[in-house]
């Protein structure tokens, strides 16, 4: 009741921002984006999203977004859950405030989103604030994350997951030419980790006839992250974008991260090849096969070995002072990707295509 | 360097090192079941074998929870020698399936008990409930089969001698 109060209250503030700002004749921006996700693991995801802001005060912003995850799925997941096929529909819905000024900036948003077998609220708070002539911005940040986790077609499973990140990062402009920036991230999640659909299997007193057991994961999970992005340009319309990002949790995986994109842009438009690879330990009480019982036991790939690659492009226009718009942006991209698990047996890799088509303007 | 700099360095890589790794086992593998082997073979595996082992439910190869039994499921047996009595490896088997169903710190949450058990009861969601549309194994939590089952979960033991002669050779048809 509490979180539905502060969300009736944010709403009305919400309205009568955006009320004050059709006065005001501020900027409002509106986007809509859809995107398609399908992969060998016979899944895909129909993703639509629409997204609007407003700037009430030149200091100010409000936004709000509405997403839809259409997800039919058959994959090896689904199955050894003993299920053939199912199909739902994620609901996303957000809303948030922004403060900037020539040094300083806040934003406080809030997310609810929610699936036949989830609901989540989350709380994200952000600070930054720009030093040294602008050269140096130092920005902390930090979510709340309250989990319902439930079961389809169970009106008894009643779980709860608990989680909060922080973010310290640091932006320097290293040169005219050069944006690096460093961001270190704590990430901790206390409650139930697991999925009430899997099972896993270790070895019985009989060859051959396995014993099952619900999958088991600790309660808790501590997480931390650095990572670094470089951006170089090369030329005032050609730049490169560099990143790398190194993980570990106390659950014992560890994982590494690389990525580079090409950007060159002519006019309105802009071009970039994007590409990203990824490679993961597994952790600690991960097993491709299991031998006996342990404490702790999964049957989720996303804990095992593996590494992924993606690679991509992105085709982006953006036009300025377009008739009644002050701008008009929009952009199509396409990516594939691949996944190789070295340790999970029911699936040895995993490949497939994400696109998506994006158009917005600005007012 | 000195001496306080390096002590200093080494500390905050020890930090750093106990951080990210963390201190907590999570690979250790569980201690033996205590759940009574006795109470089992007299009052739950004829449940199972029962109630559960059909061979279009858990009497079923592809079934997580499998259950062997007489003229049901057996293992390695061919099928004019169903009716043999179970062998002690089916039978280690049942124990071990059921015992890996028992929530070892909260019994009345185990699988073994919410998965037949009606959801208006308290249950869990259960395939085979929803399979034949005639509601789940048990309805209600004071069915005597049921009673046994949530008994042996909760640490309930038997004497031996439970066992009739007839049961002590592999336990009767169903």
């Amino acid at each position: 009741m509490q979180l539905r109060a502060v969300f009736a209250t944010a709403t009305a503030t919400a309205l009568a921002l955006v009320t004050h700002a059709a006065c005001a004749q501020a900027v409002v921006e509106a986007d809509a984006r859809g995107g398609v996700y399908h992969d060998s693991d016979a899944t895909t995801i129909v993703t639509s999203a629409v997204a609007a802001r407003a700037w009430p005060h030149e200091r100010l912003s409000i936004s709000g977004r509405y997403l839809a995850d259409v997800i039919t799925t058959a994959s090896v997941d689904v199955v050894s859950a003993a299920t053939d096929r199912w199909d739902e529909v994620r609901h996303e819905g957000s809303g948030g405030l922004g403060y900037k000024d020539a040094d300083r900036s806040a934003s406080g948003s809030y997310i609810y989103s929610v699936e036949n077998d989830w609901r989540s609220h989350t709380g994200v708070l952000a600070l930054a604030h720009d030093t040294l002539d602008h050269r140096l911005t130092i920005g902390l940040s930090g979510s709340f994350v309250y989990n319902e986790v439930g079961r389809a077609d169970d009106e008894n499973f009643d779980e709860r997951l608990l989680g909060g990140t922080g973010n310290l990062d640091t932006t320097i402009v290293a040169s005219k030419r050069d944006l690096v920036s460093v961001t270190y991230s704590l990430g901790y999640a206390s409650g139930y980790q697991a999925s009430p659909y899997r099972f896993v299997r270790f070895d019985g007193p009989l060859p051959g006839a396995q014993i099952a057991i619900a999958e088991r994961h600790p309660d808790t999970r501590a997480r931390h992250a650095v990572g670094a992005r470089w951006n170089h340009h090369i030329e005032p319309d050609m730049a490169l974008r560099s990143m790398m990002r190194g993980y570990v949790d106390d659950w014992g995986i560890a994982s590494g991260t690389v990525g580079l994109d090409y950007v060159i842009g002519v006019g309105v438009f802009e071009m970039a090849i994007l590409s990203r690879a990824y490679v993961q330990k597994a952790a600690t009480f991960y097993r491709e096969v299991y031998a006996s019982e342990l404490d702790y036991m999964t049957a989720d790939r996303e804990l095992a070995t593996f590494f992924d690659v993606f690679g991509g492009l992105r085709l982006g226009f953006d036009v300025r002072d377009a008739g009644p718009f002050e701008s008009i942006h929009g952009d199509v991209l396409g990516k594939a990707f691949y996944y190789k698990f070295f340790d999970f047996l029911p699936l040895p890799e995993r490949y497939g295509l994400i696109a998506e088509l994006g158009l917005g303007a600005a007012l | 360097m000195s001496t306080a700099r390096r002590i200093g360095i080494r500390a905050l890589a020890y930090a750093a090192v106990l951080l990210v790794a963390g201190c907590r086992e999570l690979d250790a593998e569980v201690a033996p079941s205590e759940l009574d082997p006795h109470y089992f073979r007299c009052n739950v595996e004829p449940v199972l074998i029962k109630s559960c082992g059909q061979l279009a439910c858990h009497g079923h190869t592809e079934r997580f929870f499998r259950v062997f039994g007489r003229n049901r499921l057996r293992y390695g047996l061919p099928p004019e020698k169903r009716n043999e009595p179970l062998l002690d490896g089916e039978r280690s088997h049942n124990f071990a399936s059921a015992a890996a169903f028992v929530d070892r710190e909260e019994p009345a949450l185990s699988l073994l008990l919410t998965k037949p058990l009606d959801q208006k009861a308290g249950g869990a969601y259960h395939g085979g409930a929803n399979e034949y549309g005639m509601g789940d194994v048990y309805l209600a939590k004071d069915e005597d089969d049921f009673a046994a089952l949530a008994a042996w979960a909760a640490g309930a033991k038997a004497d031996p001698s439970c066992l009739q002669p007839g049961e002590a050779q592999g336990g009767s048809a169903p």
